[in-house]
């Protein structure tokens, strides 16, 4: 059986599209991040537009993110005061990147230098955690990184100190906004969802405890996706809402999964998990970017 | 109903033309309904000719989707090149008679609009670029691999009484709008009669009202989007918990 999809003009299986959904949805509920960094291609590689799969993928986000929020906010694991700093930190990021990555677009061919960066920025990242992961592991508890430390000397310094007693900190509420800033701009810039540089930040910079940044992280995931969703829909059009409904049947079932999941595992266990993830994702970028010759001809969305 | 309507163009089309060969065809639905549940159609075409048992005549028909813009990228170690397609059918599907290599030149094919390397319009100070041709072929195969373009070299079959039919699938990817269906005749490696009927690719039901909805109200579109998400997710995060 197949159905249409009435934007992206095409008849997709169902059963395939669930499938999607429920294996993102899962990896979204483990480690907090959206998950459309793994949708987008896959939506593409079942034939979705381009422009119809990254608007989409942000409705099907919302919904797991949703369902993946509640499920860590019934367990306590939701900073929203942090998140709170952060989304607002985001938003100015984001409007500041989409700026700044259309200029770097007019001055010339910048897809391969972006690529480039990315790959550098998630190998560090997925190193450093991946190292750190290990250490932790192998002493007892395999908990989270040590409170006190060097790096995290900032967020006690500046002013502006506020209570986060869901994450246990007493800190500034500066380096929040802060990093909301900068992943927004990251985010906008490299063109993916900044999930993936925010939960590293949160426990290595602010000292969060890996579970709440798994929540913290999806609550502020909830509200960033709703805002895209709505823009796509109204600036661009290309939100499939038949194609989003049968992604979000799959991907809460996939999300309270992955969840669960996450409940069962240490804390290093899954920033170990994740180091992979953004290892992987890290060598997925520079494979397609050194080893794979991309296709001669190539034909745009028609309009 | 398609009897009588092939028996009304039997009977326009003899007796005006006698001399000259001519073709009438009629489709067996003029409109096809595009709703959640579409997965692609077959279009049939029914066709009458004088020349339907004349062995050196050969028969096309094509089914030619709404033209739009279209624009190809080129990946050169230098960079990017692009280049634009003022106007190139959406969809070109055509079916023919096995023996239409032998009667009908290529350039007849063109003329006709029926030749898929040829179906491109390039703006008209592009039309004496050298490379204009890879870029036509480029397009050409883009869209054959995408399923849009197509051809059927035994498409057509020839009935008895002077009759024809012609069956094309048209893909799932097809666009709504409407469509150009074109039947020729060809002798001796020219064009001798043609016919266009046209048919309709409509959006029906939930398909139909979704579609409207994005363009006509995308602010509501938006925010139906945001609810479905929350209101699912939230659907999920109420039935998980138990």
């Amino acid at each position: 059986m197949q159905i249409h999809l009435p934007i992206a003009e095409i008849a997709v299986d169902p059963l395939v599209i669930i499938a999607i959904g429920s294996g993102v949805g899962f990896v979204s509920g483990l480690f907090g991040v959206g998950g459309g960094f793994l949708l987008t291609p896959l939506l593409m590689f079942n034939g979705v537009p381009a422009a119809v799969a990254v608007s989409t993928q942000a409705n099907q986000v919302l919904a797991t993110s949703v369902a993946g929020a509640s499920a860590h906010w019934r367990h306590g694991a939701v900073d929203t005061r942090m998140g709170t700093l952060m989304i607002a930190g985001g938003m100015v990021g984001s409007g500041l990147g989409v700026w700044l990555f259309r200029i770097l677009r007019q001055s010339g061919d910048i897809d391969a230098a972006i690529a480039g960066s990315y790959v550098v920025f998630l190998g560090v990242i997925g190193s450093l955690m991946l190292w750190e992961s290990v250490g932790a592991l192998g002493k007892a508890g395999g908990g989270d990184p040590r409170r006190r430390r060097a790096l995290r000397a900032w967020t006690r310094v500046l002013p502006f100190k506020r209570r986060f007693p869901r994450s246990g900190l007493y800190i500034s509420a500066i380096p929040p906004v802060i990093i909301g800033f900068v992943v927004g701009l990251l985010a906008a810039v490299l063109g993916i969802g900044g999930g993936f540089i925010l939960a590293p930040a949160m426990v290595y910079l602010l000292g969060v405890p890996t579970r709440v940044m798994v929540g913290t992280s999806l609550f502020q995931i909830v509200f960033l996706t709703g805002f895209v969703t709505f823009l796509q829909a109204v600036v661009n059009q290309t939100v499939d809402l038949v194609l989003a409904v049968v992604l979000m049947v799959g991907g809460v079932i996939g999300a309270r999964l992955g969840a669960a999941a996450g409940q069962k595992l240490k804390a290093a266990e899954l920033r170990l998990l994740l180091a992979i993830v953004v290892l992987g994702m890290g060598g997925k970028v520079a494979w397609d970017l050194f080893a794979v010759a991309p296709a001669e001809f190539v034909l745009e969305a028609s309009t | 109903m398609i009897r009588a309507t092939l028996t009304a163009l039997a009977l326009w089309a003899t007796p005006l033309y006698a001399n000259a060969d001519t073709i009438a065809a009629a489709l067996a639905e003029d409109s096809v309904e595009i709703d959640v549940d579409f997965d692609g159609a077959r279009v049939t075409l029914f066709g009458v000719s004088n020349a339907a048992d004349d062995p050196d005549a050969a028969f096309v028909v094509a089914l030619v989707g709404p033209s739009r813009p279209h624009a190809i990228v080129r990946n050169t170690p230098n960079g990017e090149e692009r280049f634009e397609f003022v106007s190139a059918p959406s969809v070109l599907a055509v079916a023919a008679e096995p023996s239409i290599a032998e009667i009908v030149s290529p350039d007849a094919l063109i003329r006709a609009g029926v030749n898929a390397r040829y179906a491109a319009k390039p703006a008209p100070q592009d039309m004496t670029r050298t490379d204009l041709d890879v870029w036509r072929t480029a397009f050409a195969d883009l869209k054959t691999e995408a399923g849009l373009f197509s051809g059927d070299m035994d498409g057509v079959r020839r009935l008895e009484g002077g009759l024809l039919r012609a069956d094309i699938d048209l893909p799932a990817e097809a666009p709504a709008g409407e469509y150009d269906v074109r039947a020729f005749v060809f002798r001796d490696g020219e064009m001798v009669g043609e016919f266009h009927t046209p048919l309709y690719l409509e959006r029906k039901g939930a398909e139909s009202f979704l579609y409207n909805l994005s363009r006509d109200r995308g602010v509501l579109y938006g925010l139906i989007a945001v609810l479905v998400g929350v209101g699912v997710g939230g659907l999920g995060a109420y039935f998980g918990r138990r």
